[in-house]
C-alpha cells in the first residue's frame, strides 16, 4: 500500500508528515518505558523481519498481489508504541534506500502502513483476547482478527485522505469500493502471515509476546509487580 | 535493583539471532518466488481508477543502487534481488538496534522490571 510521490497534494503530503511525525514521536516517548532487556533486541528483529515479510507479495486475485504491512504483528509482539516506530522503520529505510513509497508521501505512508494498522491491529486484538478463553489458540485466533481488519481499515484511510487531497478527481465510491475490497482479501493473507508467526513465537518463546503477556497460564509468564523479590521459586510463583 | 537475571537475556538473543537468520532467509532467497503483479494499491490506481495512477511521479531515489529491491550492476536476478535484500534486512536490523537499544539507554540506565504500563490492562 505504499503511496509514491504525485498521489496526494502538497496540503495534505505535509499535513500527513506532520501527523507521522507527532505519531512518531509520541510513541518515542512512550515505547521507552516499555523496552525491557526481552524487548529492547526483540523490537530490531521486528524490524527487519517486517522488512524481509514486505518483499514477499503473494497473489491476491488474478493481476493482483498483497504481503504483509505488519503493523499488527508489530504492536502485538513488542507492543503498539515500539511497533509503531519498528514499522515506520521500515518505511524510512524503503523510501531512502529502495524508492520504495514515496519521499513527500512518507508521513502518508507511515500514517497508512504502520500507525492506523498497529493501533487497529492491537486495539481488535486486544478485545478479541478479552472475550476469548485463555490460551494459545485464542492468542492466534485474535492475532488473526486484529490483523484482518487492519487492512481493509487502512486502505479506507486512504480513501479519505485521497478525498482530502488527492490529486485526481475520481467518483470517492468507485475507489472506497475497489480499495476496500482487494484489501479486505489482502487482510486474510496479513491476518494468516500475522496468526503464523505469533503461533511461532508462542511455541518457542510465549514470553516475549507483549501483546499476550497477561493472557497466558504457566509461571514463566507472570510479570513480577515491582516490589516482589526475583528470587522466589518457580513453585512459590505457581502457588501464588 | 540490580539485573539478577542473566539467563533470559542470552537466550532472547538466541531467539534474535534465529530471527535474524530466518529474516536474511526470506528476503535472501524465497524473496525470487514472490508474486512480481502490482499490490493492491497499484491495482486500483491502474486499472480501477486510472486518474490516480496518473498523477504518480517518479521518486527522487529511482537511479539508486538498490532501488526497486534490485542491484545496479548486477545482471543476474536472482542475485540482484538477494543482494538487495539481505542488505535491507541488515540496515533495517542495524538501525532498529540503534534506534531501540539508544531508547532503552535513556531510561537513567534502570533495569528494573518490566513496566507497569506494559502490556494492557491486567487480570481479564
Amino acid at each position: 500500500m505504499h503511496v509514491p510521490d504525485g498521489f496526494v497534494d502538497a496540503p495534505l503530503s505535509i499535513g500527513a508528515g506532520v501527523a507521522a511525525a507527532a505519531a512518531v514521536g509520541f510513541c518515542l516517548r512512550r515505547s521507552r518505558a516499555g523496552l525491557d532487556e526481552r524487548t529492547t533486541p526483540l523490537a530490531g528483529l521486528v524490524a527487519a523481519f517486517i522488512f524481509a515479510a514486505h518483499l514477499l507479495t503473494f497473489p491476491v486475485l488474478a493481476g493482483t498481489s498483497g504481503h504483509l504491512l505488519g503493523g499488527a504483528l508489530a504492536a502485538i509482539l513488542v507492543g503498539p508504541y515500539t511497533g509503531i516506530l519498528c514499522v515506520a522503520l521500515v518505511l524510512v529505510v524503503q523510501a531512502l534506500i529502495f524508492a520504495d513509497g514515496g519521499l513527500t508521501t512518507l508521513g502518508v505512508n507511515i500514517v497508512l502502513i504502520s500507525v492506523v494498522p498497529a493501533v487497529v491491529g492491537y486495539t481488535v486484538f486486544r478485545a478479541a483476547l478479552r472475550l476469548a478463553p485463555r490460551g494459545r489458540i485464542s492468542v492466534s485466533g485474535a492475532a488473526f482478527t486484529g490483523a484482518f481488519i487492519s487492512i481493509p481499515v487502512a486502505a479506507g484511510v486512504f480513501v479519505g485522505l485521497y478525498a482530502l487531497g488527492g490529486a485526481a478527481d475520481v467518483p470517492l465510491g468507485l475507489l472506497a469500493g475497489a480499495m476496500t475490497g482487494i484489501h479486505a482479501l489482502i487482510g486474510i493473507g496479513e491476518g494468516v502471515v500475522t496468526a503464523l508467526v505469533v503461533g511461532t513465537v508462542l511455541a518457542t518463546r510465549p514470553d516475549l509476546l507483549y501483546g499476550a503477556r497477561d493472557h497466558l497460564p504457566g509461571p514463566t509468564l507472570r510479570i513480577r509487580p515491582a516490589g516482589e523479590a526475583t528470587t522466589s521459586s518457580p513453585a512459590a510463583d505457581r502457588a501464588s | 535493583m540490580g539485573r539478577s537475571r542473566t539467563r533470559p537475556r542470552s537466550t532472547v538473543m538466541v531467539f534474535v539471532a534465529a530471527g535474524v537468520v530466518v529474516a536474511l532467509f526470506l528476503a535472501g532467497f524465497v524473496s525470487f518466488y514472490a508474486s512480481g503483479a502490482p499490490d493492491g494499491l497499484m491495482w486500483v490506481s491502474t486499472e480501477q481508477a486510472p486518474a490516480v495512477g496518473a498523477q504518480e511521479q517518479e521518486h527522487a531515489f529511482s537511479e539508486s543502487t538498490f532501488a526497486g529491491y534490485g542491484t545496479e550492476g548486477v545482471a543476474n536476478d536472482r542475485l540482484s534481488g538477494a543482494i538487495a535484500g539481505v542488505v535491507g534486512v541488515a540496515i533495517t536490523l542495524a538501525a532498529g538496534a540503534l534506534l531501540f537499544f539508544a531508547l532503552r539507554g535513556r531510561r537513567s540506565g534502570s533495569s528494573g522490571p518490566p513496566d507497569s504500563t506494559s502490556g494492557g490492562t491486567r487480570g481479564s
